[in-house]
């Protein structure tokens, strides 16, 4: 009897590690792609022609343009109607001393975005919270780089 | 200014807040004359779309007078009576240009939430919480309207603000169920829900020319309104068997438009109904997807099954099997109400489309939270409850 226990402990402990190791590899999987992610040019398309978007004298308008000198932009047509796709890279790469931070590349290519289609950038959502809720904290949190995260 | 704020979880209260003023070129504020409760507030109400602050303001279906103009704006004076569509699109992104304004790539302050949780952003709402913009809501006297020459339309002189307020949500939305469900001249097309949104679903399948017209509520004075006011066919989901009726309907076919406008706070009877009510109080499964369910399973084969109720993420027990082997197209989206509401102001200006008798409860500002008891818990019979500031 006290033999069959411990086989089916040593059995549970290995199913309990087998899965453990899954998980920790599955998670290394996520965390390398989300790396090799970050490392890719944050890219958006808006909805006006190449020399729309260029500008007159061929230079991108708009809050992209402030980090000229650290990022490469580069700028082509979206198939099928679609406008303008926009591609932003630090020039080095992204782990080089003077590359932007990527959040704020992304909230520039938004409001770049914004600026051409729409005219004006929107406010950002302006926090009026009076009393604290059960996800108030972290929803807070979400708003402040609500404009910098996500998908995009 | 006064407004009626959502402060925490089924927890309203009418207070002070910051006036609303113009802040960029674009935008005009409205002195809200009439604004009215909708069904999707309550997923907020209930904390079951967890981005609301405490202090946030709601409602976002509204009409009034405009008080104030930004140097940009060109189609509102000061004076002007106007409606609002509830959903805040720029009119100059790709979306826009294709009419698809709930999807406005720029109306959106916060597009990290929605991007996290859907995939993409849509175009941001009124009073409808930080995960669509953070935008203040039209419960209040007061309500700062961005993109005012995209979003907001001049009332007809001919047009009661009674009437028109609807324009500003539930008469697009209803719209849109059936103009991009497909709805042709000989369909029969069944409706969930008898509520605003499903009685102008009902009516838009009748102008677009439907042959008949069945709406499905578990209420008695919401079915009863809907015969009367639509002259409609109605059933009763307590009481009779719908698909039995549906097919006789339909002499076997089924019927070839199905619309959803009841959305993720669905009543759905039996042990699946209950199945889906604990799975959302133990937060399993964000909305209860039975009307969305039956609409599958009933619609013809190679139908069209359009969703109008409103969902916040994720159901369980979805019937992809009988969506894939009757080829059905189930399309959903939230209201494009810049593509409609002129045509839909010209259609009440003609007495085509009715809205009055939908405002069952009339109240002031300050009785805000007593509105949507009444609205929530179905009391007295309501259907809508209109606030006046």
């Amino acid at each position: 009897m006290a033999s069959r226990r411990t086989t089916t402990g040593v059995l549970l402990a290995s199913a309990g590690a087998a899965v453990a190791a899954t998980a920790a590899a599955t998670t290394r999987q996520r965390r390398d792609a989300l790396r090799v992610a970050d490392r890719r040019p944050v890219a958006i398309t808006v909805d006006r022609s190449l020399a729309e978007v260029a500008g007159g004298d061929g230079h991108l308008q708009g809050p992209l343009a402030d980090f000229a000198h650290q990022v490469k932009i580069e700028l082509q047509p979206a198939p099928g109607d679609r406008g303008t796709e926009i591609r932003v890279l630090p020039r080095d790469g992204w782990d080089s001393a003077d590359a932007p931070d990527r959040a704020t590349i992304r909230r520039a290519v938004r409001e770049t975005r914004q600026l051409i289609e729409a005219g004006e950038v929107m406010p950002p959502d302006d926090p009026v919270t009076r009393r604290r809720t059960l996800v108030s904290g972290p929803l807070e949190a979400a708003v402040r780089r609500a404009g910098e995260e996500g998908r995009l | 200014m006064r407004a009626l704020r959502w402060v925490g979880v089924n927890e309203l209260e009418v207070g002070d807040v910051p006036d609303a003023h113009v802040e960029n070129p674009r935008d005009i504020v409205v002195k809200v004359e009439r604004t009215v409760t909708c069904g999707s507030d309550l997923h907020l109400l209930g904390g079951y779309v967890p981005f609301m602050r405490s202090g946030d303001v709601l409602g976002h279906e509204f009409v009034g007078e405009v008080v104030e103009v930004g140097p940009e704006v060109r189609r509102h004076s000061v004076g002007d009576r106007v409606v609002v569509s509830s959903f805040i699109a720029c009119g100059g992104c790709w979306y826009c240009r294709h009419e698809l304004y709930s999807l406005c790539d720029n109306g959106n302050r916060n597009p990290a939430i929605p991007e996290t949780l859907w995939g993409q952003a849509p175009g941001g709402c009124f009073g409808y919480s930080h995960a669509m913009g953070g935008y203040q809501g039209s419960h209040a006297q007061y309500v700062r309207v961005p993109f005012a020459d995209v979003g907001a339309f001049t009332i007809p002189d001919g047009v009661s603000y009674e009437r028109a307020l609807f324009a500003s949500d539930s008469v697009p939305t209803g719209w849109m169920g059936a103009n991009l469900g497909g709805v042709a001249p000989g369909d029969v097309v069944a409706v969930w829900g008898a509520g605003a949104v499903g009685q102008m679903a009902a009516r838009a399948a009748q102008l677009l020319g439907a042959e008949r017209v069945l709406v499905i509520d578990p209420l008695a004075e919401r079915r009863e309104m809907a015969a009367t006011h639509l002259g409609v066919e109605v059933v009763d989901p307590t009481s009779q068997d719908v698909g039995g009726v549906l097919l006789e309907a339909t002499a076997g076919r089924g019927p070839d438009v199905c619309i959803d406008a009841v959305g993720s706070e669905a009543s759905g009877g039996g042990v699946l109904g209950a199945v889906d009510k604990a799975k959302q109080m133990l937060r399993l499964q964000t909305d209860r997807p039975s009307a969305l369910r039956d609409a599958v399973y009933q619609c013809r084969k190679g139908g069209s099954v359009f969703v109008l109720g409103v969902y916040a993420a994720v159901v369980d027990s979805f019937p992809a099997g009988a969506l894939v082997n009757k080829g059905l197209t189930v399309r959903g989206a939230q209201m494009h109400g810049q593509r409609y509401i002129p045509m839909l102001l010209e259609r009440m200006e003609r007495d085509e489309i009715l809205t009055e008798h939908l405002a069952t409860h009339v109240l002031p500002l300050d009785e805000g939270p007593r509105a949507y008891d009444l609205f929530k818990e179905k009391k007295d019979g309501c259907v809508r409850a209109v606030l006046r500031p």
